[in-house]
């Protein structure tokens, strides 16, 4: 993305943001929005049914679920904390920093996936009901949007090499990191909308 | 960047593009390609209603499994209405008005050299082209194309034996997932670059209206197309791994279908038609040589309208079972929203009043958008009202009012707006003569077209029925039918007109100057046709753009670049406010 941007000119009228932030956060509304569509139509289906989860399915794995969203929101942390070196000109600890962040978000993907193959194992099928198919669409859609995060993540860190950081990566981690809050965040919120309520 | 423009190869000039104007051709054509074929499938729609015993001509082309001996079964009439609305929706008017106008104007509205991405800019129309694709060749697939109308609803939708459409279906809603995309795309490159990447001076209140609508449009389609992405995907879903999101049987809910569709597609509405009230406004204060009337009313209208726009889906539902208190609710927030829409209405007709109007077809077209958006206003309030909706719901009423709003209105809207930045697009004029014939004839054909679709509705004409004469009720409408169908065939066949125009004037049009109605904003600033990166110096904005006939200017128009006389420039939003 970071050779697309014609950065808006210092004497026109250009906003707080700079482009690249101002069009992360409007395309980070974009994908609120299907998250809340996604949610808003878990919230109907739930109290359309006299009970949730309906009798007899098996329960989701609460201490996986809650261990794994310690992963997503660790692997942010180590994400800022490689934007703030990033900042302090510390391309080492930059690249430090984007290296733990994909590795964590790979292993969050990977244990949603070792989730999923539990649940299907202890036979809560993706279209047995529809307790079973909301949890599957919208942390698969959730999974989706990590997938893309953590080889994002892990494709900067490996380009990031010099003892530098040129402008132009330098507005691509910014937008990734944005990206990879928001993915962080909305799991959080996935978190408590599927395993606590 | 324009210095090695010219050395650019032609699949980097033409093909793959990250020029805005380029794009923006380019989903011009991609729209009017499509209109082509929705507007063929309207003409078949209108024979088998219009003469539903008479083999249609050139019927015979099509295989004998769709239309055997040239007559069309019911199936392939579902299909084809299907489809027709689906191409007109999805691949022409939201294309054309976002897609076309939206990147040929933002950036020389706004004095910008482009996008803020272009690269973004170009993927968004390289995935809408696939998708385009993919739903027009349903129709080759072995059960042929989507046929549930394009609403979708389950559970007709949900299950391909009822209908008996397997692949049609499921890659239709393929397609509106792509399309979406793009959609998102070009909504994110036209905020980012609207808010970001103005001219010096061009102050939010300085931009034209058509900017303003544009803005307003892309805002509704990034919060709008991904609650459709969420309730297609689990339709697809339910289509194809057997999930029972809006099964009963399997304890899914039918009605959160039509209330998330809606909540997208009620949006949809307003993305249909701010566009074109942005380039009516530009249009009618041009040619009425006057400021528009009431600047900041039409911009807080947009947004009212857009804003109303997300919580009145529910009044396509009042008959859905939905609960009838809602439907109040439901009732009078739709109603709230005849309020901007008069604003604007009014704002329109204060804006010619007394005006120096030159006929050109452009202004005639625009005319044409705000008397026919009166009457399918009008009869949009009809629909609002519950009490009134029980009776005319499902009816052709329903069918005269969207044509009503998407033809009378977006329809002329576009062909106003073809007719206005035509010269700017291809350096070229188009053909005025033939123009005003061309609209003379659309206008008078387009009402015997659809205002008897308010009668047969009245009368109980359900729409989405083959056959009208297999109802004894519908019997002695039977002559109304065939006199829309011989009014729509002309209109269809006019169209001829401003085709052959369009494609003849851009070889042998005369060449357009930069400025050739004499109007103010940025893009007349610019060389017709504009070179990559627009213009020789970026403007610098004064004032706004609707500075008509101001007192003590030599010429009855004062483009945004140069100063009012008599010294500093203004630092009010307009002179037409200060004046008033």
């Amino acid at each position: 993305m970071e050779s697309m941007a014609i950065p808006g000119r210092p004497d026109g009228p250009a906003g707080a943001l700079p482009n690249h932030r101002l069009a992360t956060f409007v395309f980070l509304m974009a994908g609120t929005m299907l998250f809340i569509g996604l949610v808003g139509a878990l919230i109907v289906l739930r109290y359309a049914m006299p009970q949730w989860p309906p009798p007899g399915v098996p329960s989701l794995p609460l201490g996986l679920g809650t261990f794994n969203t310690a992963v997503i929101l660790l692997s942010s942390i180590a994400l800022q904390r490689g934007v703030r070196a990033m900042r302090l000109l510390d391309a080492a600890a930059l690249r430090r920093g984007l290296t733990f962040a994909s590795v964590l978000g790979a292993l969050f993907v990977a244990l949603q996936a070792l989730q999923w193959s539990i649940l299907i194992g202890r036979g809560l099928s993706f279209a047995g009901t529809t307790y079973a198919s909301t949890f599957y669409v919208i942390s698969g859609a959730h999974a989706a949007h990590a997938l893309t995060g953590f080889l994002w993540l892990g494709a900067m860190a490996l380009r990031q090499r010099q003892a530098w950081v040129t402008d132009a990566m330098q507005r691509q981690i910014e937008v990734c990191a944005l990206f990879w809050h928001f993915v962080g965040l909305v799991w959080v919120f996935l978190y408590v909308v599927l395993y606590l309520l | 960047m324009s210095e090695h423009a010219h050395k650019t190869p032609f699949i980097r000039k033409y093909i793959f593009s990250t020029d805005h104007k380029v794009i923006g051709i380019q989903f011009l054509m991609m729209s009017l390609f499509f209109m082509i074929i929705g507007g063929l499938l309207a003409m078949m729609v209108r024979w088998q209603l219009g003469f539903p015993e008479k083999a249609m001509p050139l019927g015979t082309l099509f295989p004998d499994k769709l239309m055997p001996e040239g007559h069309m079964g019911p199936e392939f009439y579902n299909a084809v209405f299907t489809m027709h609305a689906s191409i007109m929706i999805f691949l022409v008017i939201i294309p054309i008005l976002a897609g076309a106008f939206g990147n040929f104007l933002v950036p020389l509205m706004i004095g910008a050299r482009d996008m803020a991405y272009p690269k973004l800019n170009m993927l968004s129309f390289w995935v809408a082209v696939p998708g385009g694709l993919l739903m027009a060749s349903s129709f080759f697939t072995d059960t042929g194309a989507a046929a549930t109308g394009w609403t979708a609803y389950p559970p007709l939708s949900a299950v391909a034996d009822y209908t008996g459409v397997t692949a049609g279906q499921s890659m239709w809603i393929g397609a509106v997932l792509i399309v979406g995309t793009a959609s998102i795309m070009g909504a994110v490159n036209y905020i980012t670059t609207i808010i970001n990447m103005r001219a010096p001076g061009m102050h939010l209140f300085r931009m034209p209206l058509t900017i303003w609508a544009l803005f307003i449009t892309a805002i509704l389609q990034l919060l709008a197309t991904p609650v459709l992405a969420s309730v297609m995907g689990m339709l697809l879903f339910d289509r194809t791994l057997g999930t029972h999101f809006f099964a009963p049987v399997g304890g899914g809910q039918v009605l959160m279908f039509q209330h998330m569709f809606w909540f997208y597609s009620h949006p949809a509405v307003y993305i249909m038609i701010l566009p074109a009230m942005g380039f009516v406004s530009d249009i009618l204060a041009t040619f009425s040589r006057k400021p528009i009337f009431g600047y900041k009313a039409m911009a807080f209208s947009i947004m009212g309208i857009a804003g109303l726009g997300f919580i009145v889906w529910g009044h396509h539902m009042f008959q859905s079972g939905m609960n009838p208190l809602l439907g109040t609710t439901f009732m009078a927030s739709t109603m709230v929203i005849a309020v901007p829409s008069a604003i604007k209405t009014f704002n329109w007709l204060g804006t010619i009043w007394r005006g120096s109007i030159r006929f050109t077809p452009a202004m005639l077209n625009a005319l044409a958008f705000v008397s026919t958006f009166i009457v399918g206003g009008l009869s949009g309030i009809f629909m609002a009202s519950t009490p009134v909706d029980m009776f005319i719901h499902d009816t052709y009423f329903i069918v005269a009012h969207i044509h009503y709003v998407l033809f009378g209105g977006s329809l002329f809207g576009v062909f106003a707006a073809i007719n206005y930045w035509y010269p700017k697009m291809f350096g070229r004029m188009m053909n005025e003569a033939v123009n005003t014939v061309h609209f003379i004839l659309t206008f008078i054909f387009f009402n015997l077209t659809f205002f008897p679709m308010h009668m047969l509705g009245m009368a109980g004409h359900m729409r989405r029925i083959a056959d009208p004469t297999a109802y004894d009720f519908l019997k002695p409408l039977q002559p109304l039918n065939e006199f829309i169908t011989i009014n729509a065939l002309i209109l269809g066949a006019v169209q001829v007109l401003f085709a052959g125009n369009f494609i003849i004037s851009l070889f042998a049009g005369k060449k357009a100057e930069r400025n050739p109605w004499h109007a103010n904003s940025l893009e007349w600033v610019a060389p017709s046709p504009p070179p990559h990166g627009n213009f020789e110096t970026i403007p610098t904005v004064y004032h706004g753009p609707y500075e008509f006939s101001v007192p003590g200017v030599v010429e009855d128009y004062l483009p945004q670049d140069r100063p009012a006389p008599g010294g500093a420039p203004s630092h009010t939003p307009s002179l037409s406010t200060a004046r008033a």
